[in-house]
This record gives C-alpha cells, sequence and structure tokens, in this order.
C-alpha cells in the first residue's frame, strides 16, 4: 500500500518476467529481497541505448534502484547492476526448462509487495545451485516447489526417521498434513479418506530429503527414472493439495511439446 | 476537445488502437485525415485492405509476400544451402538492409516463450526441419544461421532447434552476441560484457 512520501528503494532481485511496453519500455515484474514481488516500469529499456542492456531479462540477480511514489500503480526503475552472473542455466536446455517453471510458480504463488526474505533467498539459492549443476539438475524442480509452499506455511510432518520406521516397502503421505504411515490408518490427524498418496520407501524417503536438504546437496541425489516420476507425482499431489487453485502449467505445457 | 461528429470518433477510436498511438496522436491523425483529397483517402484506405486480402506467406520460407513464394527464395541469385532463422518478417527485412547475406530465410513467426505458454507447435519449426531434411541436389542446406534475438527466450529457442538439427548433420550457427559497435566498454552493462567476452573471437 501507499507509502507516505517518495523515496528510493534499494534492493536486490530477480528478474522473474519482462514484458515491452509502449515503443520502448518494459514492464519487469521482480523478486525483490525487501518488498517481495513488484512489478516495475523501465523506461527506455528496449532502446538501442538503453543503459540496462541484458540486466533485465528473466533468470537475472540484479541489484536496482526503484523511485517509488506512492499512489503510483507502478513504480520507476532507474538503475540495474549484475548481482550474479548465472551464465550457466543458460547453457543447456534442460536448465532453462527448470528455470522457466521456477520463475512462473514463484509469480503464481506469491502476492504483490509481501516482504518475504526467506522465499528471495530461496529462488536465490536455488538458481545459483542450477547455475552449476553438472547433472541431476532436474531435482531441484521437486526440491523448489516444496520448499515454497513450505516457506508459505505448508512443510510436511515427517523426518527421515518416520521412514525409517516403515515396516513395509511401501507407505502413504497425508496430503493435508503431510504426515508418513504404513496405512492410512497410522494418521492422527484426520481428513478426507481420498487425500492420500501411496508410495514407496524409496519415493518417501526422497521426498523427505527435499524438504530438509539444501540446494546444492539435492544435487547430489541420484533418482532413476522410475524413482524421479514416482517423486515428482508425489511432489506435484502434495503441492496442488495445498495451492491448487493458483497453480500454472504453461511451461508444463511448452517443454511437454519439446522434450 | 471532443469531435462533434460520430465517424470522427469512431476513426479516432481505430487510430489509437495502433501501437504507440495514445489518443492525442490519434486526434491529430484524425483531423489531419478530415484535410487530405479524397482520392488520397482513398488511396490509403485501398492499400490497408489489400495488405490484408493480398499478403500471405510464402510457402518456402514464412515472409510475408504478395506471391506464394517470395522474391528471395525464388531468385536464382540466392544460394538455398545456407537458411537464416529469424523471429519475425520484420528482421528479414533488418538483414536485407546490411547486404551482407546471400542466402535464404525462414521465419519461425515468434520465439519460445514458456511464460506466455507459446511454444514449437505455435511457431514454424517444423517447417524448417522439414525444409532442411528435404534432399535438393542442387541446393543441398548446408548450414543454418539462427537470428534470434539474444534473450532467454531466444536461446531456449536456439538450443530446441539446435537439438532437432543436431542428428541431420548441418552446420548450425548463431549471431554473435555482445557490446554494440559504437559501444563504450564503460558504459556496457555487467551482463553483456560478460557475454561478450565468453564469445570472444581471435583476432
Ligand atoms: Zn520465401
Amino acid at each position: 500500500m501507499a507509502r507516505e512520501r517518495p523515496h528510493i528503494l534499494r534492493t536486490h532481485a530477480v528478474v522473474l518476467r519482462s514484458i515491452d511496453y509502449g515503443e520502448t519500455s518494459r514492464i519487469v515484474t521482480l523478486y525483490t529481497e525487501e518488498r517481495g514481488r513488484m512489478a516495475v516500469l523501465v523506461r527506455g529499456a528496449r532502446s538501442s541505448k538503453s543503459r540496462f542492456g541484458a540486466t533485465l531479462e528473466p533468470m537475472s540477480h540484479i541489484e536496482v534502484v526503484i523511485f517509488c511514489k506512492p499512489g503510483r500503480d507502478l513504480q520507476n526503475l532507474t538503475e540495474t547492476s549484475q548481482a550474479s552472473a548465472w551464465r550457466g542455466i543458460r547453457r543447456s536446455l534442460d536448465k532453462l526448462e527448470t528455470a522457466w517453471r521456477i520463475l512462473e510458480f514463484t509469480t503464481a504463488l506469491m502476492h504483490e509487495e509481501e516482504a518475504h526474505r526467506d522465499v528471495y533467498n530461496l529462488l536465490v539459492s536455488t538458481l545459483a545451485a542450477l547455475d552449476v549443476a553438472h547433472a541431476r539438475s532436474r531435482n531441484l524442480w521437486p526440491f523448489f516447489q516444496l520448499r515454497l509452499v513450505a516457506e508459505l506455511g505448508f512443510e510436511p510432518a515427517f523426518t527421515r526417521e518416520d521412514i525409517a520406521a516403515l515396516a513395509d516397502e511401501r507407505g502413504v503421505l497425508h496430503l493435508e498434513s503431510g504426515q508418513v504411515a504404513e496405512d492410512v490408518s497410522g494418521f492422527t490427524t484426520g481428513g478426507p479418506s481420498g487425500a492420500v498418496r501411496e508410495a514407496s520407501r524409496a519415493a518417501l524417503r526422497a521426498f523427505a530429503i527435499l524438504c530438509r536438504a539444501d540446494a546444492r546437496s539435492v544435487l547430489n541425489m541420484h533418482m532413476d527414472a522410475t524413482l524421479r516420476s514416482e517423486v515428482e507425482a508425489l511432489v506435484s499431489g502434495y503441492v496442488s493439495w495445498h495451492v491448487e487453485a493458483a497453480l500454472p502449467n504453461r511451461t508444463e505445457k511448452v517443454f511437454a511439446q519439446i522434450s | 476537445m471532443q469531435f462533434t461528429s460520430e465517424s470522427v470518433e469512431d476513426l479516432v477510436e481505430q487510430f489509437s488502437k495502433l501501437p504507440s498511438i495514445g489518443r492525442k496522436t490519434a486526434r491529430r491523425l484524425a483531423s489531419f485525415v478530415l484535410k487530405m483529397p479524397k482520392t488520397e483517402v482513398e488511396e490509403l484506405a485501398r492499400a490497408l485492405v489489400a495488405v490484408k486480402e493480398r499478403v500471405r506467406f510464402c510457402t518456402v520460407c514464412f515472409n510475408v509476400t504478395d506471391h506464394e513464394v517470395c522474391p528471395i527464395c525464388a531468385s536464382s541469385r540466392r544460394n538455398r544451402s545456407v537458411i537464416c532463422v529469424v523471429e519475425e518478417p520484420n528482421d528479414v527485412m533488418a538483414l536485407e538492409r546490411t547486404d551482407g547475406f546471400d542466402g535464404v530465410y525462414h521465419v519461425l513467426g515468434g520465439v519460445i516463450s514458456p511464460l506466455d505458454g507459446i511454444g514449437p507447435e505455435d511457431l514454424r519449426i517444423r517447417e524448417l526441419v522439414a525444409r532442411v531434411s528435404e534432399p535438393d541436389a542442387e541446393w543441398p542446406v548446408s548450414e543454418v544461421i539462427l537470428a534470434v534475438n539474444p534473450n532467454v527466450e531466444g536461446d531456449t529457442t536456439a538450443f530446441y532447434v539446435s537439438k532437432l538439427l543436431a542428428p541431420l548433420g548441418v552446420n548450425v550457427s548463431r549471431l554473435a552476441r555482445g557490446i554494440p559497435m559504437g559501444g563504450d566498454l564503460e558504459y556496457t552493462d555487467e551482463a553483456t560484457l560478460a557475454r561478450a567476452l565468453e564469445g570472444r573471437v581471435s583476432a
């Protein structure tokens, strides 16, 4: 909402989206460290003499100066400088796909101007890990989804020990609470009977690691194709149970045509 | 200022739908049209309708043209072994102005843009692959130059197209990216400068 007087905001940000506006301007959606998601107007961004160059492209990590005037719909971005290069993200189609999905997911789930520094840190650490990843960069997609919904208050309530305690090779995940048990009778909290996902112990274990490990360590997890698709289904089941209305799928549809 | 004529208001409305034309400019254009001789207005109207009626896409390269095959594709002076892939017809015009390219073009009609839901099926990518793989004794395709814009969408498109063309054994290149000619290192943003450094060539 309107802050009382015009002021200058200096903050770090990740560029989520950049669209052309008018003849030479752009409207850029940022995820800022100080104020969360924020759309800004950048005058002259597309002119050939623009000093912004490549800093306003999606997936850029930058430092920005924004001139904020109360009551204005879009604040004016006046300066940028690069914070991280992240050129590694742009060296493979797989990495680009993961990055596009992360940007789309963040844009959909985060509200305008709601500061959430942990989400900013998660976004930056995930993209930084993606940048340096040599293999298994795809692990970062289920990781990011789980961790973002956890930041929004839906952290699954189980640990690796819970999984180790499973007597069977299979178990079930309670979608609402994120509890794990051998079968539906094991849940302490109730909930609709249909809201569980059955999975192998290996998938539940991977799910638990994704919930606790940091982005760099996630790159060390080996998952074969079967396990990966099981884990991805488990994660998307859990995520859509909690944030269904907001889930975007444009990127998913586009990349379904590609791979 | 409000025009009292409904047809003038209508014209202002139509003009203001054009890119970069605000209400004020639209009014200025409308009052200019009012002062134009009737024959000139008729010519303008004819040109507007003709562009929609006559212009179509070249069946080979998908550039805009008045014919089934555009003059570039039909020319015997062009090297049909080299195809330059661009996003829009405007890019063909820009490259033609350089006078430095004697190959032919392929217009994709856009670029892969995941956040807008624009994927390969919305573009002429399949047609490009068909064109490159089609056996042509006289002009076998030897090189494909990806002249997409140097941004993330362009990168995504270039990776995807290269992946599709890789098994066909053609040389795939991309336009050099970096500092604009006449530009100044000191005033170039770090992101552009870093890419220029990465894409450096031997002196
Ligand atoms: Zn043509």
